[in-house]
């Protein structure tokens, strides 16, 4: 049993620590699998001791959305293949990512906040952002792709052409 | 959909001979499989041991570079003589060769999951394109590929006997596409971005009949219908044959082998997962080519699906060891429950004769007429 006033201290990497409610962190399969596996005493959850890097900046962010989220239905419920799409990311939310997610941030916040989501498996925020990237690259050429997440290209020509011919089939 | 019917008897005559390409292309290089197996990883081996070599190099010289840079000044000064002498120059070119090497940039932190993730929200062409983005994306599209959309296809056709792949799209005014056949593993990496509703499998010889099966298995092409015609099959690979029918049982309606040997591997058990899902069923030879292990469980299994809701239309069983009472079971479910038109054809079955049943018909007060039978608006039809 949850009880709402219970308060969870998570250590970030950085080591600076935050205190925050039960009710938070019960949309983390990995706090509430610290608590209840590890019996960590004070229920102070060391988050970097567990191989889960998360710094402080980005764990604020994550309590925000968790804060506003704190009521979602849980488990978090699992969509079928026909049920994903992207387009229907919630307001509150879309306007969430769009305080942070700016051009010159090139979505080093975007990325850090997906691997924590990731790590601390909150499965509603993990799904929220990965539809945000998804949603960026969707519909893009190659080289759009590459433009917008600043990658460069790994490959040599001969590879390119490789797979391109590997998958000439899912041209027509 | 594209009628198997049209499909399977689209070339009445089958075309043997030293004129299929075939015996060219695709029998020849699945013989090759065992070879080429052994031979890809020990060249992948080559190559990884080559990237270590090549990036433990990088982290010495840039170890001596940062302890001894006036030693590398001095060689990689601009001088007429030193660009002429071979090592210095040698050393220039590795330079550069390491500075070009990829900028970071932070996505290459996410992990394998997380971009499956991402990927799994774009369209199948769009994870097309993100195959070549970089090499870690390829990995993670690999790996993750099961999970993610895949581009629909009407009818995918699997023609071993002439070598050939033919792929319908979706849209019907647009034309087919033909390719030759390409050896095993190749094929099976140019359908794993592809599902069909028709999967038509034509001419597999027993040698290819297990790696083929293998294909099928990991490739996620979910159809609704899968034919198999004019198939030998080789005794080991009738496991490969069930795992493929019963992965996609939740997508599979429509099941037909047609001609298939040996029939002692189509059993009641292989049909058993499928039947309460399936619309059509054919299982059927002229009768020449031996018995399959098809007995009553099987019509009496799809009697059970009836009476649970099921849509049974077609059911095309030949040379199986079906008795009367199996068959008048069927009706029966198919007259307290039956949804749908229903075509009854046994063929080629000994026990079931036209009068054995018909006469077992009369004694539960069930009476054809001119092969019909009606009940709540739906036709049975019968054909002997």
């Amino acid at each position: 049993r949850i009880y709402p006033l219970m308060r969870v201290t998570l250590t970030t990497s950085d080591g600076a620590s935050v205190t925050v409610s039960r009710q938070l962190t019960k949309h983390s399969g990995f706090i509430e699998k610290a608590i209840t596996d590890m019996a960590v005493d004070d229920n102070a959850v060391p988050l970097s001791a567990v191989a889960v890097d998360v710094d402080d900046a980005t764990l604020k962010l994550v309590i925000e959305w968790l804060t506003e989220h704190r009521d979602d239905a849980l488990p978090y419920p699992e969509k079928t293949d026909e049920e994903r799409r992207a387009d229907d990311i919630p307001a509150w939310d879309q306007a969430f990512v769009q305080k942070w997610d700016t051009k010159e941030d090139q979505q080093q916040t975007l990325y850090a906040v997906i691997t924590a989501a990731d790590k601390l498996d909150i499965k509603g925020l993990l799904d929220m952002t990965c539809k945000t990237l998804a949603n960026k690259i969707n519909g893009k050429t190659v080289e759009e792709m590459r433009e917008i997440l600043q990658l460069e290209c790994d490959f040599t020509e001969e590879e390119l052409a490789e797979i391109r011919k590997e998958n000439a089939w899912c041209e027509n | 959909m594209i009628s198997v019917t049209v499909a399977a008897q689209g070339k009445i005559k089958r075309l043997v001979g030293g004129h299929l390409k075939a015996y060219g292309s695709g029998r020849l290089s699945i013989l090759d499989l065992d070879q080429s197996d052994q031979s890809k990883p020990r060249r992948n081996e080559i190559n990884i041991w080559a990237r270590v070599l090549t990036k433990l190099f990088d982290v010495v010289y840039s170890v001596l570079v940062s302890c001894f840079p006036f030693v590398f000044n001095f060689l990689n000064s601009p001088s007429p003589e030193n660009d002429q002498e071979g090592s210095v120059g040698f050393l220039k070119k590795r330079n550069k060769r390491s500075t070009s090497v990829v900028r970071y940039s932070a996505i290459q932190k996410l992990d394998e999951r997380s971009l499956g993730l991402i990927f799994s929200y774009l369209d199948a062409r769009g994870i097309v394109r993100c195959e070549l983005v970089s090499r870690k994306w390829r990995r993670a599209i690999e790996k993750t590929i099961n999970d993610l959309p895949k581009i629909q296809s009407d009818q995918i056709r699997l023609l071993f006997d002439e070598g050939e792949v033919v792929i319908y799209p979706v849209d019907e005014k647009r034309c087919p596409c033909r390719y030759p056949m390409p050896s095993l593993q190749v094929l099976s990496r140019k359908l794993r971005h592809l599902s069909c509703l028709s999967l038509f499998v034509r001419g597999l010889i027993p040698v290819e009949s297990t790696p083929v099966l293998k294909a099928l298995c990991e490739l996620c092409l979910s159809p609704q219908q899968i034919y198999l015609i004019w198939c030998k099959l080789s005794p080991a690979s009738a496991t490969h044959l069930a795992e493929f029918l019963h992965r996609n049982v939740t997508s599979l309606s429509d099941l037909g082998l047609e001609e298939c040997t040996p029939g002692v591997i189509i059993t009641d058990a292989l049909l058993q997962p499928l039947l309460p899902s399936l619309v059509s069923l054919r299982v059927w030879n002229d009768g020449k080519s031996g018995n399959f292990a098809i007995s009553d469980t099987t019509v009496l299994g799809l009697a059970d699906a009836i009476r649970i809701g099921g849509g049974l239309e077609t059911v095309d069983l030949a040379c199986s060891t079906l008795s009367p009472t199996g068959v008048v079971g069927l009706i029966e479910a198919w007259i307290s429950a039956g949804s749908a038109d229903l075509s009854l054809s046994i063929s080629h079955c000994h026990f079931v004769t036209p009068d054995s049943l018909l006469t077992l018909l009369e004694s539960r007060n069930i009476y054809f007429k001119n092969g019909k039978l009606i009940r709540r608006g739906h036709c049975l039809s019968l054909f002997l």
